[in-house]
């Protein structure tokens, strides 16, 4: 049930909307502690907002978003930025910083928050490089990687921290077939060698399958589906079964 | 919903002067205590001020030389061209000068201002520097305004000294009049009020470019496309804020000369 202690992050009837553009209506949902949430839906139905709702980047126009139980409203600004240490964010485009070469990206978050001598935090931002299988570019600008380096180097800069929640904003769109499973099974791995908690937004099918503890589906401004990978391929709701058709139908080898 | 009744542009005027107001609002909050970094000041320091000079210096002196050319072309027909010292300086540091800088620093630092942040913005990188806790109105917003309100008086000053000097020598070395009679004409005419008038304007200037700029990126959403838009629309608005504000402090400035010194 929502606000249960293995809830971490609860929304409760929260909504958002800019200007006159309602991109949330009302939406309850829940993630549980150590699970992974994809989202899925269509460009423009409001998943980044969804996520930045998440971690209280953005504050829901009516109801609430409860972190640990706690509306992201009560927290002091100081409060809400010690627990956003807790979240590791990977951006839509990685949203690396383009005046800080790649190594300098990575440590940034320990630099910020961390009182660590130089030489272990650029171990750490060297380590969590490694571990998304990058190495030699540490002196690169994010101007000179691919976008697929640029979306690893942005989790590693999110796992610098040791963070407790990851929140992934489309991590294989625009990738190749190869890349993307590199960066499905890199989530993977991090979700259970970490022990953390996974919220994955995609329109790619293939990684939803793939990761998916529970898959929820945004459709104007409301989750219209919430279930598992196999409910979701048997689910009768039209709109859920056309988005399913329509991405398999565009991807080349089914 | 509330708002329907009104036609939708105006609507989206009146949302887009909320939206200014509340940035100024967290500006002023997050002006004290003064915590940003002092590297992100230096930096603003290097680009607003130090890279801004040699324009400043090349557009004073041409300016203050034209106004020599002109002055001496009416003068000269009625035999007065001694005379001409004042009507170089006074326009020129009162109205030129802090103009003249004003619109250069908006075309040069301004645009790049709104350029930088609606980069960072659409990229997403202000929301990364959010989520690391590093407040985004204080380390990138504040030390531009900052900077570019106190800069922009002292860049106004340096076109005015080179603008003055400029008109100078055209008039004694071009023209031929006398060094002596024309610097005591222009010390005769030439007030420090003309000065702090000049000074004030180019404060304010400095306050509307960096504040309205870095507003626009700040907000600007929708990609590439999004942020030239902004730029443009921050440009524009900027510009016409400019000469109007400069119109009224003007005005102003006039009334409170007549009021205390005449
Ligand atoms: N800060 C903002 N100001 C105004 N409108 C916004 C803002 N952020 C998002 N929107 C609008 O909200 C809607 C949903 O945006 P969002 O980025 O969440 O979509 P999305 O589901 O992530 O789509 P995509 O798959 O293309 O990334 C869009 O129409 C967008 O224009
Ligand atoms: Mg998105």
């Amino acid at each position: 049930m929502p606000g249960s202690p293995e809830s971490h992050i609860v929304f409760r009837g929260a909504w958002k909307r800019f200007d006159a553009l309602e991109i949330l209506k009302g939406v309850d949902l829940d993630v549980r502690k150590g699970q992974t949430l994809v989202i899925i839906g269509g460009s423009g139905t409001g998943k980044s907002v969804t996520l930045k709702l998440m971690i209280g980047l953005l504050s829901p126009d009516a109801g609430q978003v409860l972190f640990d139980g706690r509306a992201w409203k009560s927290y002091a600004p100081s409060e809400a930025d010690r627990q956003r240490q807790r979240f590791g964010f990977v951006f839509q485009g990685g949203a690396l910083f383009d005046s800080l070469n790649i190594i300098e990206n990575v440590a940034f978050p320990l630099r910020e928050h961390t009182r660590k001598p130089e030489q272990e935090i650029l171990a750490i931002a060297r380590r969590c490089l490694e571990s998304v299988g990058l190495t030699q570019i540490d002196h690169k600008f994010p101007a000179e990687l691919s976008g697929g380096m640029r979306k690893r180097v942005s989790l590693a800069r999110a796992l610098s921290l040791d963070p407790e929640i990851l929140l992934y904003d489309e991590p294989t769109t625009g990738l190749d077939p190869i890349n993307s499973q590199m960066i499905n099974e890199l989530i993977e791995r991090t979700h259970h060698q970490r022990h953390v908690t996974s919220v994955v937004v995609t329109h790619d099918m293939q990684s939803a399958f793939y990761l998916a503890d529970i898959i929820v589906m945004l459709y104007k401004g409301r989750f219209i589906f919430r279930g598992t990978a196999q409910e979701l391929k048997n689910s009768t709701i039209p709109e859920v079964r056309r988005f399913i058709e329509i991405s398999y139908s565009r991807e080349p080898g089914h | 919903m509330a708002g329907h009744h009104l036609p939708v542009p105006f609507m989206g005027r009146v949302r887009e002067a909320g939206r200014f107001v509340l940035f100024l609002r967290d500006v002023t909050d997050a002006l004290f205590p003064p915590y940003a970094r002092g590297a992100f000041f230096f930096q603003q320091f290097v680009i607003i001020g130090v890279k801004s000079i040699p324009i400043v210096l090349i557009v004073g002196a041409f300016v203050g030389m034209v106004l020599a050319v002109m002055t001496y072309q009416q003068f000269s027909s009625l035999g007065i061209e001694t005379m001409m010292g004042p009507f170089i300086a006074v326009p020129m540091v009162s109205q030129l000068g802090p103009i003249l800088t004003a619109l250069m620093v908006l075309c040069r630092v301004g645009s790049a201002m709104t350029a930088e942040i609606g980069t960072m913005r659409v990229t997403e990188q202000i929301d990364a520097l959010q989520c690391f806790g590093v407040n985004p109105t204080r380390n990138l917003i504040v030390p531009r305004i900052v900077c570019c309100s106190l800069l922009l008086p002292a860049l106004t000053v340096l076109s005015d000294v080179i603008g003055i000097l400029g008109g100078k020598y055209l008039a004694i070395h071009v023209y031929g009049i006398n060094e002596h009679y024309y610097t005591l004409q222009t010390l005769k005419h030439f007030m420090p009020f003309d000065i702090y008038t000049g000074i004030v304007k180019a404060f304010v200037f400095g306050l509307i470019i960096s504040s309205y700029c870095c507003f626009k990126g700040f907000h600007s959403s929708g990609g590439a496309t999004g942020v030239g838009r902004a730029i443009m629309e921050a440009v524009v608005a900027a510009f016409i804020a400019i000469i109007v504000t400069n119109f009224f402090v003007s005005l102003l400035a006039s009334h409170i000369w007549h009021a205390w010194f005449a």
